[in-house]
């Protein structure tokens, strides 16, 4: 990771919300104040580009001085993926002629959590290279990005498993080798090699979503009962996964309640500038 | 032969009657247990419940034995009675 820590904002909710605009206003106000910030749209139905009226791609386009704006393609992570795990599977299992690697991989496209990891890979991407202060994104739907936010943890929990499984294993063969050949000595286990390896990198990645310090997520909800309950459920989720940076945010309040009175047509700097000074005393309570 | 060369090559006999069956018991043991680790890493291929892909696909391209044991096994895989009486000399 880079040496040069980028404090993580995770924008979530339910769709319709106001995580866009939210999540763009956040970078402007942050930018505007000397930060360095990097947003990322990882919603397959982006509209960054529309907010900020500007065309975005996979690669950063300024959009103002310290602020820079992508709009990930999941799918286009999901094929590079794809394609180096069959480039890896080939050349290791090049003798099995029979086996159908074909229909394997027609298979592995839609397995679940090839798209969760895809977004991993673009969210490394973005972590290791941007080197900023800020780094916010703007999540997709809430079943993808909780996969996304569970991955490490649960390969952690596997990790350890298949751990003390090979472990094990180790043990009866050193035990064979003694009494087989009165010696203790072991061939090099690539198979551990590759837990511990694969452990030290979702240990990383556990660390920069669990560390409240570094990593915040803003569940923004609307003041109608549907939104709330669906980031109810993204708290639970989030705190059985052992992350407590939560913040939850409504907007599109009104009569003076605590929360952004974001309104209609949003969009454009000098609006969004003009938005966020008007409500600073907002943005300075609630925007961390 | 004398008397006492014939106990301690007795004995010996024994030994390795012992080790060689402590080995063959260990050998199924730890057999079995890189069966459920590739059952553990490698099950998604036949539908059954297995560590997340990711982490099954890196470690695939290191573990080409296990891969190997897991397709010879889908040939025991419909007898596994037999496999046991074998191993146990019940014929």
């Amino acid at each position: 990771m880079s040496a040069v820590l980028p404090h993580v904002r995770f924008f979530m909710g339910k769709g319709g919300v106001g995580k866009s605009t939210l999540s763009a206003l956040t970078a402007l106000y942050h930018a505007d104040r000397g930060h360095t910030v990097l947003l990322a749209s990882f919603d397959p139905a982006h509209n960054l580009g529309d907010i900020f009226q500007q065309k975005l791609g996979e690669r950063p386009v300024p959009i103002v001085e310290r602020l820079s704006a992508v709009e990930v393609d999941p799918e286009k992570w999901s094929r590079e993926y794809l394609q180096e795990a069959e480039r890896q599977f080939r050349a290791a299992y090049a003798y099995l002629t029979t086996f159908s690697l074909e229909q394997h991989f027609k298979v592995i496209r839609h397995a679940p959590g090839v798209e969760a990891y895809a977004l991993m890979r673009a969210f490394d991407d973005l972590y290791r290279k941007s080197n900023v202060d800020f780094l916010l994104l703007d999540m997709p739907p809430t079943a993808l990005s909780l996969s996304f936010l569970a991955l490490p943890r649960l390969s952690l929990l596997w990790l350890e498993q298949l751990h003390a499984l090979r472990t094990e294993i180790q043990q009866k063969q050193k035990m064979i080798s003694r009494l087989r050949l009165g010696r203790r000595e072991m061939e090099r286990d690539r198979v551990m090699e590759n837990i511990n390896r694969q452990t030290e990198r979702w240990r990383e990645r556990d660390a920069v979503f669990s560390n409240n310090a570094q990593t915040r997520y803003l569940l923004i909800e609307n003041p109608e009962a549907l939104s709330a309950l669906e980031n109810g459920r993204i708290e639970s989720r989030l705190k059985e996964l052992g992350f407590s940076g939560i913040d939850r945010v409504v907007n599109k309040t009104g009569n003076g309640k605590s929360g952004f009175p974001l309104v209609a047509g949003l969009y454009g700097i000098n609006k969004m500038r003009a938005y966020i000074d008007h409500h600073k005393s907002v943005f300075d309570a609630l925007i961390r | 032969m004398s008397l006492f060369a014939g106990i301690k090559k007795f004995f010996k006999g024994l030994d390795q009657q012992h080790r060689h069956k402590a080995i063959e018991d260990l050998e199924w043991e730890m057999h079995e247990l890189q069966h459920i680790f590739g059952l553990l890493t490698l099950g998604y291929m036949v539908g059954l419940p297995s560590a997340p892909l990711p982490v099954a696909w890196e470690l695939l391209p290191d573990m080409p034995r296990e891969f190997a044991i897991m397709l010879a096994r889908l040939d025991t895989a419909q007898n596994p009675l037999s496999e046991q009486f074998s191993r146990l000399d019940v014929s």
